[in-house]
């Protein structure tokens, strides 16, 4: 799936097609059917293992993660039973080699997989909970951990007995995020840190934290560090879950740093490599998270047309008024663009080329056109759409936490024009 | 052009938009000269040119604070030849 080839016969560097007789419109032509032409090839089918692995995920999405969702969304529960399901299925460590306990996959694949989790699992809350584990506290310890650390806290996050969070909002750092203010100073065999952390995902659960702090102010953001926190470091509290609007599955809270000691072998990285830990983590995180929406929009999408042919007023079903079917076209085409979106950015992520660009695109497309998707939804299901107990109206709350998270649309915006030389 | 020049060029041309001449001395990172995504796009631009990637773990300040240690960091890795 997707190896496209962007040589000099294929595309000029704005990414207009140029190769003989392919114009923006055959290239589109190309996701249902293969190109090749002068050794240039776009090729957007899965291959059979990725479809194979897929459905499996669609199926046992279904079959184990669907129970009880408007119930737990109304109570505000986590279950952890689904975690551990989670983790046996093998969900919580295809990001992670085997000698880690996980079972690496490449990353179309896991894509994929992210996508098939998002349709079959209603619960949006636990497809975000699994995707910030994997891809905000899992990788950065993969990535930039020592072997100890690595050892210590991957296979037990793989095996779902860890639960990992990531640590950087502040209460007066939201989008300015490297003014962060937590504080971390060297003292003897350590650091003691102080300082808060707000909106933190499953910070009143969990068990090990990748938590941002300076340890050296005077050189501003280019002095953050991360650090591997775990529960039981005295000095480090928690506030009870916060009632919020959506994503009600997965708990999130405050956490509390005073004068908590941090042994030197809990710093993660280098001292002052915090900016591009976390860079790293969120490139990553956008792509997967937004993966599992895409996989939400497409259930939605089948819900609306399934409503819409069975639902029948003034003697017909509401599919038939123009008012409707519009809606629907519209979901579609906001679902497919957005697809090729991410897609693009997966392939580029997995050439180890960047997506800066891309990913902020995507970000920007993708978490708004939810958004706009669960409102149509809602009317077109009409007082149906509106009470809690069809899950239609649970979409919306979903949808609005990814306008916020990794990082607002406003500075999406922000990231496209300033990439754009403004 | 030696490199060096040319981030010179990158830097106050596209990243600043021409609104500031860089020497090799200035410092980048204090005063938000080039903030933390300026500084990720020079990282790609010093990727493109040298056909190199540079570990994520060496983007500290202590290897990209001034045009001149940008270029002994990389001299060091031995992906520089100076001109
Ligand atoms: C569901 C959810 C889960 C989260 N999980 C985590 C987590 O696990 N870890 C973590 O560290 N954080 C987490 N957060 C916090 C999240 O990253 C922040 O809420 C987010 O970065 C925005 O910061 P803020 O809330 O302080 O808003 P502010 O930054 O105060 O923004 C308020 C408004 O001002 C706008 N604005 C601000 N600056 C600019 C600008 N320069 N240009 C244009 N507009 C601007 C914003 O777009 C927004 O509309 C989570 C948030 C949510 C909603």
């Amino acid at each position: 799936m997707f190896s496209m080839d962007p040589g000099p016969t294929a595309y000029r560097g704005d990414g207009q097609v140029i190769a003989a007789g392919l114009s923006p419109n055959t290239v589109y032509l190309a996701i249902k059917t293969k190109i090749s032409a002068k050794g240039t090839t776009l090729d957007f089918e899965w291959n059979e293992q990725q479809n194979a692995f897929y459905e499996k995920v669609v199926a046992f999405a279904r079959t184990e993660l669907s129970d009880d969702v408007v119930q737990r969304d109304s109570q505000q529960v986590f279950n952890r039973d689904l975690w551990r399901k989670c983790a046996d299925f093998g969900l919580l460590g295809l990001s992670i080699p085997e000698a880690y306990g996980g079972s690496e996959k490449e990353v179309m694949t896991i894509l994929r997989a992210m996508e098939g989790l998002g349709y079959g699992c209603p619960d949006n809350g636990l497809t975000f909970a699994i995707n910030a584990h994997i891809w905000t506290s899992q990788l950065p310890i993969f990535q930039f951990g020592s072997e100890a650390q690595r050892q210590k806290y991957l296979p037990a996050m793989c095996r779902g007995e860890l639960i990992g969070a990531d640590a950087f909002t502040e209460p007066e750092a939201g989008s300015d995020v490297f003014s962060l203010q937590t504080h971390a100073k060297k003292v003897d065999g350590g650091y003691l840190l102080n300082g808060r952390k707000s909106y933190i995902t499953f910070g009143p659960v969990a068990d090990v934290v990748v938590l941002f702090a300076n340890t050296a102010p005077e050189k501003g953001k280019w002095g953050i560090t991360a650090f591997l926190i775990e529960k039981d470091f005295p000095g480090f509290t928690r506030t009870p879950l916060r009632d919020k609007m959506g994503m009600r599955t997965v708990p999130m809270g405050d956490l509390i740093l005073e004068d908590c000691f941090v042994p030197e072998e809990n710093r993660l990285g280098r001292e002052g490599a915090g900016i591009s830990i976390s860079q790293s983590a969120l490139e990553w995180e956008r792509c997967f998270i937004l993966a599992s929406q895409l996989g939400a929009m497409q259930r939605q999408l089948d819900g609306a047309v399934q409503y819409a042919r069975e639902r029948r007023q003034f003697n017909q079903p509401i599919g038939k008024f123009q008012s409707v079917s519009n809606r629907i076209a519209d979901m579609k085409v906001r679902l497919e663009t957005a697809r090729l979106m991410l897609y693009k950015v997966g392939w580029l992520k997995s050439q180890n080329r960047s997506a800066m660009m891309e990913a902020a695109i995507l970000k920007l497309f993708l978490s708004e056109a939810f958004v706009e998707s669960s409102l149509d939804a809602i009317r077109i299901n009409g007082g149906r759409g509106y009470v809690s107990e069809f899950g239609v109206e649970r979409q919306l709350r979903d949808a609005m936490g990814g306008v916020i998270y990794g990082g607002t649309s406003d500075i999406q915006r922000n990231i496209i024009s300033r990439l754009l030389g403004l | 052009m030696t490199f060096e020049d040319q981030l010179k060029q990158f830097i106050s041309q596209d990243l600043l938009n021409g609104r500031v001449e860089v020497d090799s001395e200035d410092s980048l990172l204090e005063d938000d000269m080039v903030d933390s995504l300026g500084m990720l796009r020079l990282v790609m631009h010093i990727e493109e040119k040298l056909g190199i990637k540079i570990p994520h773990e060496d983007l500290i300040i202590e290897n990209f604070h001034t045009v001149g240690v940008i270029v002994n960091y990389l001299d060091e890795r031995g992906v520089l030849t100076k001109s």
